[in-house]
C-alpha cells in the first residue's frame, strides 16, 4: 500500500539569527518568528499532502538557547498535525538531548519520542495492515561520540522500514562529529529509508535501497546557510520505491552577493547597481523576504567615493528604506567595502618611493615564512591589545590575511591622497 | 622619456593643433589666462594616463570640433620611439615599425606608473608653493618630507595621527567610553539578562498543575449546583402557574353562554363598511372619464397633415445627411483646380532642374536602388581612405625627415661631448673593478687593523690589571700565619685543676670534681679550636698559592697572545699596503683618510662611467641615425605606393560614372545630390496625378446631387432650379418634411388617448355592479335580515372571541411554565396538591446554598483566570528571543569592531616601518640630489640634511648650525620645496623611466634674485631631463634666454612656444 510522509530535522526553534549587525524592530519580530513559521509550513505541507506521519530527526531546539515559547510552539504544531490524524515521531539530537528535555510539558496524542538506550521499533498501521515500521533513537546526552547506527536491529524482511537518526554520517567537517558513523554502517542495518538529521544543508547520500537523506533545516539561520531551505515529502509507492520531493519552507532567505565597482564611477551609478542587485534578490526569493549581505569589490574610481565619510552608511540607508514594511522585503544587513584603489599594487610596489616601500612592506609580511604568526605578533605588541585579545584570538589565519589587505588599502588611501 | 611631438585633434579649446617637433631641454609655454595652458597640461597627462572625468562628465570636450583626444610621440630613455594615440576611450601605441597595440602607456611603457605618482614626482604646481606660505612650521615640515617621499599632499604624521585617532576611538588601555569597551559592557549585561530568563519552563509547569486542580474542584461544584437549580426551578414553576390556572377556568364558562354567535363571519362588519366606501368612489371616477373623452374628440377634428411630402421622408433625410459633405465639396472645388495647376508647374520645374533631356519616361527608368547608393558610398570611402593614407604617409615622412636631422645633430653633439671629456683615469672596466676590489680589501683590512689595535689596547689593559692582581696575591702570601695561641687553654686548665685541688682539700668533692672536669673540658675544646683554625689557614694559603700559579700561567699566555697580536697587526699592515698599492692609493692612516681615498676612487668611477655613458650614447645615436635613414627610405617608397593606389581608385570611379551617363567629374558626395533631384521630380509627378484624380471626384459628386434633388422636388410637387445645388435647397426641403411629420405624430397620439379613456370608463361601471352583489352575500352569511340586525350579531361575536383568547393565553402561560406539553398534566396535579407556604420555605433555603456554591466557583474561576493569564504571559513571552537576537547582533558588531581595530593597527605598523626604512635607505639619495640644486639656489649658503626619526628635512648653514623651520622665510621654504621635488624627480628617474617634468608657473612667488637662481637650476636640470614650463609671465622668456647663454649650445637648451586662445605657435 502506498503512503506519504514528511521528513524534517534541525528545526532549532527560537534560535536567534547569527551574523546580523542591525535590524529594524519590525524585521526583528519577523525574524524571531521565522523558525516557528518555517516549522508551521512543514506541518501545513503534511496536512495538505495528507501525509501519514511526520518525522523529526533531532535538534528541535538550540540547546542552551531553548525557550519556553519554543517548547510550547513545538507542542502546539504537533497537536495541529495530530488533529488531522498525522502522527509525529521525534528523535532528539545533540542540541536537545533527552537529558535536557523539559518533561513537564505534556505532548499531544499521536506524538512519539524515541528513547536513548536502544533503537525503538514502532509500527504505523492502517486498516489492520502495517504500513511501515519505524526505528529510532535519541541522543541521551549532548556530546555523544558513540556510533548509534550499531544500536539498530538488523532487519532482513518485513514491511517498509525507516530509521530516524541524528548523526554525522561520513564525518562531515562542517558539523560537530557527534554520533559518527559511515554509510556502510547504515547499509548494514537493512532499512529502506534513513531519515537523518544534523547536517543543515540538504543532501541525498543515496537515492534508493536504501534512501539516505538529510533534509537540511527548514529555515536558514546564518550567512553560511544560504539559498532555499525546507523538508522532504517522501512518497512510498506500492512496490516500496521511494520518491523524494523537496519543499521549500523558509520564511526568510539568506543571500551573499558581490558588486564589482570597476565600471561604476558615480554615487548614482553605484546606487543603481546596488538597487538592481536588491531587486534580483527579491525576484529570486519571491514571495518570501530576504537578508542580503553585499560586498563591494574590485578596483576603480568608486573606491575613493566609498571611503568617503558616511557614504557606505548612506547607501545602506537608501537600500533599507521602506523594506521593513514590505512582505517581500530584502533587508541589506551589511554593505562591506572591500574595494581597492585603482592602483596596480604589484607594479606600484616596484617603485622606489614611500608608497612603493609601504606596499613592499605589506607584501613581505604576506609572503613571509609564517605570515599569520607575524601578524599576531605585531598586534600583540599594541598597547590596547589586551582589550581585544579575545576577539583577535578567534580570527582564523585566512581572516588575518584579509585584514592585512584591508590595512594595505587603508594605508593607500591615507598616503595616496589626490591634490 | 621625453615628448618628441604632439597633435591635438579636439580637446577643450584646441582643435587640430600640434607641435611637430618638441626639443629636449627646457620647453617654455607662454600664454594668458584661459588661453589653454592648463588644458594643454591636462592633455599631456590625459594621453599618458587617461582622460579624467568628473561624475561622468568630460570637462574637456572639444569645443571647436574634432575627435576628442590626440597623440603624443615620445622617445624613451633607451632611444625607442612610440606614438601614443588616445581618441575618446581608445588608446593605441604605435611602434617605430608601424605595429599598433591597444594598451595603456602606463602599463606598456611606464612600468605601471599611474597619474597620481606622476603628479607627486614629475609635476609641480604654483598652488603647492602658495600652500607653503600659509602653513604653520609643523605643516611645512610634513610637507617637505612628503615632497621628498613622493607623497604629494599626503602626510605621514597626519596619516599616523589619523590612524591613532581611529584606534583610540575603538579601544585604549584605560578607556571606558571606547566603542569596543562599550560593546563588551553591553554584551555582559545581555548575558546576565539571558541567565535570568532561562527558568521560565519550570514555572510554567507548576502553574499548569495548580490550574488543573482548581478546574477539577469547579467541575464538582457545578454538578451539585445543577441539581439544586433543578429543584428551585420546579418550585418557581408552581408559583408562576397558579394565576393563569385560575383565569383559564373562569373564561371557559362565559364562552359557553355566547355560543349562538359562533357562525358570524369573523370580519363581517369591517367588510360591510369597506364595500360602502368603494361603491361611492367608483361612481365619482366614471363621471370624470366621460368629460375627458369629449375634449379629445374636439382636438382631433381640428388637425391637418401633408401626406405627399411625408411619403418622401426617407429620401429627404438621406439627402439632408449629406449636407456637410456638399458644403465641403463646394468649398474644396476651387482649391482643387488651383492645386492641379500648381502641381503641373512644380513637375515641369523639377524636370528643368535635372536637365533639358529629362522627361517622365526617363525619370521612371532612373535607378535609385540601395545597391547604387552603396556603390557610390563605397567609392567615397575608398577615395577618402586613399587620400588619408597619402596624407598620413606624407606626415610620417616629414616626421622621419626631422628625426633624421635630429639624429644627425644629436650624433654630432654627442661626439663633441665625448671629445670634451678628460682622458680616462683607467684603461678599462677590468682595471677599475680591480682597483675597487683592492680598495674593498683595503677597507676590510683597515677595519681589521683597527680591530686588532683595539684588541691590543684591550690586551695591554688586561695585562696591567693582571700584573696588579698578581702583586696583590704575592703580597697576601708573604703575610705570616696567625694561629690561635695554645697557652690560654692550658693555663685555664691548670688553673681549674688547681682550684679543684683546693676544693678537694676542703673535702668538697662534688665541686672539686665539677671544677676539674670543666677545666679539662675547656682545655680540650680550646685545643680542638686551635687545631681547626690552623687547618683553615693552611688550606687558604694552599689555595692562594694555587691561584698564584694560575695567574702566572695566564700572564704568560697574555704575553704570548700580545706577541701574536703584534705579529698579526704587522701582517695586516703589510697586506693593507699591498692592496692600497693595487688600488692606486697610499695606505690610509686614519678613518678620514680612508673615506677620502674612497671618495677619490668613487670620483674615478664616476669619470669612467661618464665617459662610458658618453661613449654608449654616441653608439646608440649612430645606430639610431642609421635606423632612421632606413625608415626614411621605407617611408618614401610607402608614399609613392599610396599615391599610385589613390590614382587607381579615382580612375575606377570615373569609369563607373561614365557607364551610367553621368559626368566623370562628379564626386561621390555630389552624386548624392543628383539622386536627391530625381527623387524630388518623381515625388512632384505623383503629387500631380493625385490632385487631378481628386478634382474629377468632386465634379462627379456635384452632378449626382443636382439630379437627386430634382427627382424629390418633382414627387412632392415642389419647384427646383436646374443650376448648381446649394446647401439652402437641402435646408428648405428638410423643413417641409419636418412640419408634415410633426402633424402626423400629433394625430396618432390623440387617437390613442381617446381609446384609452373610453376603455377605462367601461371597466369602472363593471366594478360597481360586482360590489353591490358582495353586500348582499354578507347579509345572507350572518343570517341577518337588514343592516341593524347585522350590527347586533357582530357585537355578540366579538365578546365570544375575547373569552376564547383569554383561555388560550392562560394555557400558553401554563405551557410556558411547564416547558413542554407532557409536563403540563404533572404541573396541574402539583398545583392541586401543593401547599404554597411549604414550597416558599424550601425555595429560600435552596437559594442560600446555591449562592454559597456560586461564590466558591467564582473565586476558583478568578484564580483560574489569573493562572491562565500568567501561563499566557509566559507562553507569549518573546523576551528571551529578543535578548538573544540583540546579543547576537552585539557579538557581530564587536567582532567587526575588533577586525577594524586589527586592520588599523596593522596599517599603523606598516606606515611606521616604512617611515623608518624610507628615512634610512631612500631619503638620503633624494636629499643628496636636492642638496646640489639647493646649494646652487642659495649660493652655497645652506645645505639640506635629512632629520632621521623626525620625518622632515633640516637646513644647516656653513657652520653646520641648524636653521629651524620657524625662522625660514616663505621664499626659503619654496626653494627647499622646489629643490626636493627636482631631487625626487631625478632620483626616481634613475630607477624607472624618467618622464618630462611639468612646472606650472612655480617661480611666481620668488623674489628677483631667487627667481634667477631657481631658473638657472631648472635650466641645468633640463639638460638631462626634459622640462615643460608653463607660465603667463612674458618676462620668463627673457630670464631663461639670458641664462641659457651661459650654458653650452643655448639654442638647443631652450625653446619657447606661445599659446593664444587655443593656438600654439613657436617663437
Amino acid at each position: 500500500m502506498s503512503f506519504t510522509f514528511v521528513h524534517t530535522a534541525d528545526l532549532h526553534l527560537d534560535s536567534p539569527f547569527v551574523g546580523l549587525a542591525t535590524v529594524s524592530p519590525e524585521l526583528a519580530r519577523l525574524l524571531r518568528n521565522a523558525t516557528f513559521q518555517a516549522f508551521d509550513r512543514v506541518v501545513d505541507l503534511a496536512i495538505e499532502e495528507r501525509a501519514r506521519f511526520l518525522l523529526v530527526a533531532g535538534d528541535v531546539y538550540d540547546g542552551a538557547d531553548r525557550s519556553l515559547r519554543a517548547q510550547l510552539r513545538f507542542r502546539d504544531s504537533l497537536a495541529r498535525a495530530a488533529d488531522h490524524g498525522i502522527a509525529s515521531y521525534v528523535a532528539h539530537g545533540n542540541h536537545d538531548p533527552l537529558s535536557g528535555w523539559e518533561a513537564d510539558l505534556t505532548m499531544p496524542g499521536l506524538v512519539h519520542r524515541f528513547g536513548g538506550k536502544e533503537a525503538e521499533a514502532v509500527e504505523v498501521r492502517e486498516g489492520g495492515e502495517t504500513l511501515a515500521r519505524l526505528y529510532g533513537i535519541s541522543h541521551a546526552v549532548r556530546e555523544l561520540k558513540d556510533n548509534l547506527a550499531d544500536r539498530f536491529p538488523r532487519v532482513a524482511s518485513g514491511p517498509f522500514a525507516i530509521g530516524v537518526l541524528h548523526a554525522n554520517v561520513g564525518g562531515n567537517p562542517d558539523h560537530d562529529n557527534y554520533a559518527p558513523c559511515t554509510p556502510a554502517d547504515l547499509l548494514a542495518v537493512g532499512l529502506d529509508y534513513w531519515a537523518l538529521g544534523h547536517v543543515h544543508t540538504r543532501q541525498v547520500l543515496k537515492e534508493r535501497a536504501p534512501a539516505i537523506v538529510y533534509p537540511g533545516n527548514p529555515q536558514g539561520l546564518n550567512w553560511r546557510e544560504q539559498g532555499a531551505r525546507g523538508c522532504y515529502l517522501v512518497r512510498v509507492d506500492d512496490g516500496g520505491e521511494v520518491h523524494l520531493t523537496f519543499a521549500a519552507t523558509d520564511v526568510v532567505r539568506w543571500w551573499r552577493r558581490q558588486v564589482d565597482i570597476r565600471e561604476l564611477n558615480t554615487h548614482d551609478t553605484l546606487l543603481e547597481a546596488l538597487q538592481t542587485l536588491r531587486e534580483e534578490v527579491r525576484r529570486d526569493s519571491e514571495p518570501r523576504g530576504a537578508l542580503l549581505q553585499i560586498r563591494l569589490t574590485g578596483r576603480g574610481a568608486a573606491h575613493r567615493l566609498c571611503r568617503r565619510e558616511g557614504i557606505i552608511r548612506d547607501l545602506l540607508q537608501a537600500l533599507q528604506d521602506g523594506e521593513a514594511d514590505r512582505s517581500d522585503f530584502v533587508w541589506v544587513d551589511r554593505l562591506e567595502d572591500a574595494t581597492r584603489p585603482p592602483v596596480d599594487t604589484a607594479q606600484r610596489r616596484t617603485f622606489r618611493d614611500f608608497l612603493g616601500d609601504f606596499l613592499k612592506a605589506a607584501a613581505e609580511l604576506r609572503t613571509g615564512p609564517d605570515p599569520a604568526a607575524a601578524l599576531r605578533r605585531i598586534l600583540a605588541e599594541q598597547p590596547a591589545f589586551k582589550v581585544v585579545a579575545e576577539e583577535i584570538a578567534e580570527l582564523t589565519d585566512d581572516k588575518l590575511l584579509v585584514l592585512l589587505d584591508d590595512a594595505e588599502t587603508q594605508g593607500l588611501d591615507l598616503l595616496a591622497e589626490e591634490e | 622619456m621625453r615628448l618628441n611631438s604632439l597633435f591635438i585633434d579636439g580637446f577643450g579649446v584646441y582643435h587640430r593643433q600640434g607641435i611637430p617637433r618638441l626639443p629636449e631641454g627646457l620647453v617654455l609655454f607662454l600664454g594668458g589666462n584661459e588661453d589653454g595652458k592648463t588644458t594643454l597640461m591636462e592633455f599631456i597627462r590625459g594621453v599618458l594616463f587617461g582622460f579624467r572625468r568628473k561624475d561622468d562628465e568630460n570637462p574637456y570636450q572639444p569645443l571647436r570640433g574634432g575627435n576628442h583626444g590626440g597623440r603624443l610621440q615620445v622617445v624613451m630613455a633607451d632611444g625607442r620611439i612610440f606614438t601614443i594615440q588616445r581618441l575618446e576611450k581608445t588608446v593605441t601605441i604605435l611602434g617605430e615599425d608601424g605595429a599598433a597595440e591597444k594598451a595603456e602607456p602606463s602599463a606598456r611603457l611606464l612600468q605601471g606608473l599611474d597619474r597620481l605618482t606622476f603628479e607627486h614626482v614629475f609635476a609641480v604646481g604654483l598652488e603647492e608653493l602658495q600652500g607653503l606660505g600659509v602653513l604653520g612650521f609643523r605643516d611645512v615640515k610634513d610637507r617637505l618630507f612628503s615632497a621628498s617621499a613622493g607623497l604629494g599632499s599626503a602626510s605621514v604624521p597626519r596619516a599616523l595621527a589619523s590612524l591613532d585617532k581611529a584606534l583610540d576611538a575603538l579601544a585604549t588601555v584605560r578607556g571606558r567610553t571606547q566603542k569596543i569597551l562599550l560593546l563588551k559592557k553591553e554584551l555582559k549585561e545581555k548575558s546576565q539578562q539571558l541567565k535570568a530568563l532561562k527558568g521560565e519552563a519550570r514555572l510554567y509547569a507548576d502553574t499548569t498543575r495548580r490550574r488543573e486542580r482548581l478546574e477539577e474542584e469547579n467541575r464538582r461544584l457545578q454538578q451539585e449546583a445543577r441539581a439544586l437549580r433543578k429543584r428551585l426551578r420546579r418550585l418557581e414553576q408552581l408559583a408562576q402557574a397558579r394565576e393563569p390556572w385560575t383565569i383559564r377556568n373562569r373564561n371557559l364558562s362565559r364562552a359557553q353562554e355566547l355560543e349562538f354567535a359562533r357562525n358570524f363571519p369573523p370580519d363581517g362588519l369591517a367588510r360591510w363598511e369597506e364595500l360602502g366606501r368603494v361603491l361611492e368612489g367608483l361612481a365619482q371616477e366614471s363621471a370624470l372619464k366621460e368629460g375627458e373623452a369629449a375634449e379629445l374628440r374636439e382636438q382631433l377634428a381640428g388637425l391637418l397633415v401633408d401626406e405627399r411630402v411625408w411619403a418622401q421622408g426617407k429620401s429627404i433625410l438621406r439627402l439632408y445627411g449629406e449636407k456637410e459633405k456638399l458644403a465641403s465639396v463646394l468649398e474644396e472645388l476651387p482649391g482643387a483646380a488651383a492645386g492641379v495647376r500648381q502641381a503641373e508647374e512644380t513637375f515641369r520645374r523639377r524636370l528643368r532642374e535635372l536637365g533639358p533631356d529629362w522627361d517622365a519616361r526617363r525619370l521612371e527608368e532612373a535607378d535609385l536602388s540601395v545597391a547604387v547608393r552603396q556603390a557610390v558610398q563605397e567609392y567615397g570611402r575608398r577615395l577618402d581612405a586613399a587620400l588619408r593614407q597619402e596624407h598620413d604617409a606624407a606626415a610620417r615622412l616629414m616626421a622621419l625627415s626631422e628625426a633624421a636631422a635630429d639624429a644627425a645633430a644629436e650624433a654630432r653633439r654627442a661626439g663633441e661631448a665625448l671629445a670634451a671629456l678628460p682622458p680616462a683615469p683607467v684603461s678599462d672596466a677590468q682595471e677599475l673593478r680591480a682597483r675597487e676590489e683592492a680598495f674593498r680589501q683595503v677597507r676590510v683590512l683597515f677595519q681589521e687593523g683597527q680591530v686588532l689595535q683595539a684588541d691590543a689596547r684591550a690586551l695591554d689593559k688586561e695585562q696591567a690589571d693582571h700584573r696588579q692582581r698578581l702583586g696583590s696575591l704575592q703580597k697576601r702570601l708573604l703575610l705570616p700565619d696567625r694561629f690561635i695561641p695554645w697557652w690560654p687553654g692550658l693555663t685555664l686548665a691548670v688553673f681549674g685543676l688547681a682550684l679543684a685541688g683546693l676544693r678537694l682539700t676542703r673535702l668538697d668533692y662534688l665541686e672539686a670534681g665539677i671544677t676539674a672536669a670543666m677545666s679539662v673540658a675547656f682545655g680540650a675544646l680550646w685545643l680542638l679550636a686551635r687545631r681547626r683554625n690552623r687547618q683553615d689557614q693552611l688550606q687558604k694559603r694552599a689555595e692562594l698559592e694555587e691561584e698564584l700559579n694560575r695567574e702566572e700561567a695566564r700572564s704568560e699566555a697574555l704575553a704570548q697572545e700580545r706577541q701574536d697580536l703584534v705579529a698579526t697587526l704587522a701582517a695586516t699592515r703589510e697586506r693593507l699596503a699591498d692592496h692600497a698599492r693595487r688600488a692606486g692609493c697610499a695606505p690610509p692612516a686614519t678613518a678620514q683618510e680612508l673615506e677620502n681615498r674612497a671618495a677619490a676612487l668613487a670620483g674615478v668611477r664616476e669619470e669612467w662611467e661618464a665617459r662610458q655613458r658618453a661613449q654608449d650614447l654616441v653608439d646608440r645615436i649612430v645606430l639610431k641615425r642609421n635606423e632612421v635613414s632606413r625608415r626614411l627610405d621605407r617611408g618614401e617608397a610607402e608614399l609613392a605606393e599610396v599615391r599610385r593606389e589613390a590614382a587607381a581608385v579615382q580612375e575606377e570611379w570615373g569609369s563607373w560614372l561614365s557607364a551610367r551617363g553621368f559626368a566623370p567629374t562628379v564626386r561621390p558626395e555630389g552624386f548624392e545630390t543628383v539622386l536627391t533631384l530625381v527623387e524630388a521630380a518623381r515625388s512632384a509627378l505623383n503629387t500631380l496625378e493625385e490632385r487631378r484624380l481628386r478634382h474629377q471626384q468632386l465634379t462627379a459628386y456635384l452632378d449626382g446631387m443636382r439630379r437627386r434633388l430634382q427627382e424629390i422636388a418633382q414627387a412632392c410637387g415642389l419647384s427646383f432650379p436646374a443650376a448648381t445645388p446649394a446647401v439652402a435647397d437641402l435646408e428648405a426641403l428638410h423643413h417641409s418634411y419636418t412640419a408634415a411629420d410633426a402633424a402626423r405624430q400629433r394625430r396618432e397620439h390623440l387617437e390613442r388617448a381617446l381609446a384609452a379613456v373610453e376603455q377605462e370608463n367601461a371597466r369602472l361601471q363593471k366594478q360597481q355592479a360586482v360590489k353591490e352583489q358582495a353586500r348582499q352575500q354578507l347579509l345572507e352569511q350572518a343570517g341577518a335580515t337588514d343592516e341593524e340586525d347585522f350590527r347586533q350579531r357582530a357585537g355578540a361575536y366579538r365578546q365570544w372571541r375575547e373569552c376564547l383568547q383569554k383561555v388560550e393565553a392562560a394555557e400558553t402561560a401554563l405551557l410556558t411554565v411547564a416547558a413542554q406539553a407532557d409536563a403540563l398534566a404533572a404541573l396541574a396535579e402539583d398545583l392541586a396538591a401543593a401547599d404554597p407556604l411549604a414550597l416558599e420555605e424550601e425555595r429560600e433555603s435552596g437559594e442560600r446554598r446555591l449562592q454559597e456554591m456560586t461564590a466558591a466557583m467564582d473565586d476558583n474561576h478568578q484564580e483560574i483566570g489569573r493562572l491562565t493569564e500568567r501561563l499566557k504571559d509566559l507562553a507569549g513571552k518573546e523576551e528571551l528571543g529578543e535578548v538573544l537576537l540583540e546579543e547576537r547582533c552585539l557579538r557581530e558588531e564587536l567582532a567587526r569592531a575588533a577586525r577594524r581595530w586589527a586592520a588599523l593597527a596593522l596599517c599603523r605598523h606598516l606606515v611606521e616601518e616604512t617611515r623608518r626604512l624610507y628615512e634610512r635607505e631612500r631619503q638620503p639619495p633624494v636629499i643628496q640630489e636636492a642638496d646640489a640644486f639647493f646649494r646652487t639656489m642659495t649660493g652655497g649658503r645652506y645645505h639640506l640634511v635629512a632629520a632621521v626619526g623626525e620625518s622632515t628635512i633640516r637646513l644647516e648653514d656653513d657652520t653646520l648650525g641648524a636653521k629651524g623651520e620657524i625662522t625660514w622665510s616663505a621664499g626659503l621654504a619654496d626653494q627647499v620645496y622646489l629643490s626636493l621635488r627636482l631631487g625626487l624627480a631625478r632620483e626616481f628617474g634613475r630607477h624607472a623611466e624618467p618622464l618630462p617634468v611639468i612646472l606650472d608657473d612655480v617661480l611666481v612667488k620668488f623674489d628677483p634674485r631667487r627667481r634667477q637662481e631657481a631658473a638657472r637650476v631648472i635650466l641645468d636640470f633640463s639638460r638631462q631631463q626634459q622640462v615643460l614650463f608653463f607660465s603667463c609671465h612674458e618676462e620668463y622668456r627673457f630670464i631663461f634666454s639670458e641664462l641659457a647663454r651661459q650654458f653650452p649650445e643655448p639654442s638647443s637648451l631652450l625653446t619657447v612656444f606661445t599659446i593664444t586662445d587655443g593656438v600654439i605657435a613657436r617663437l
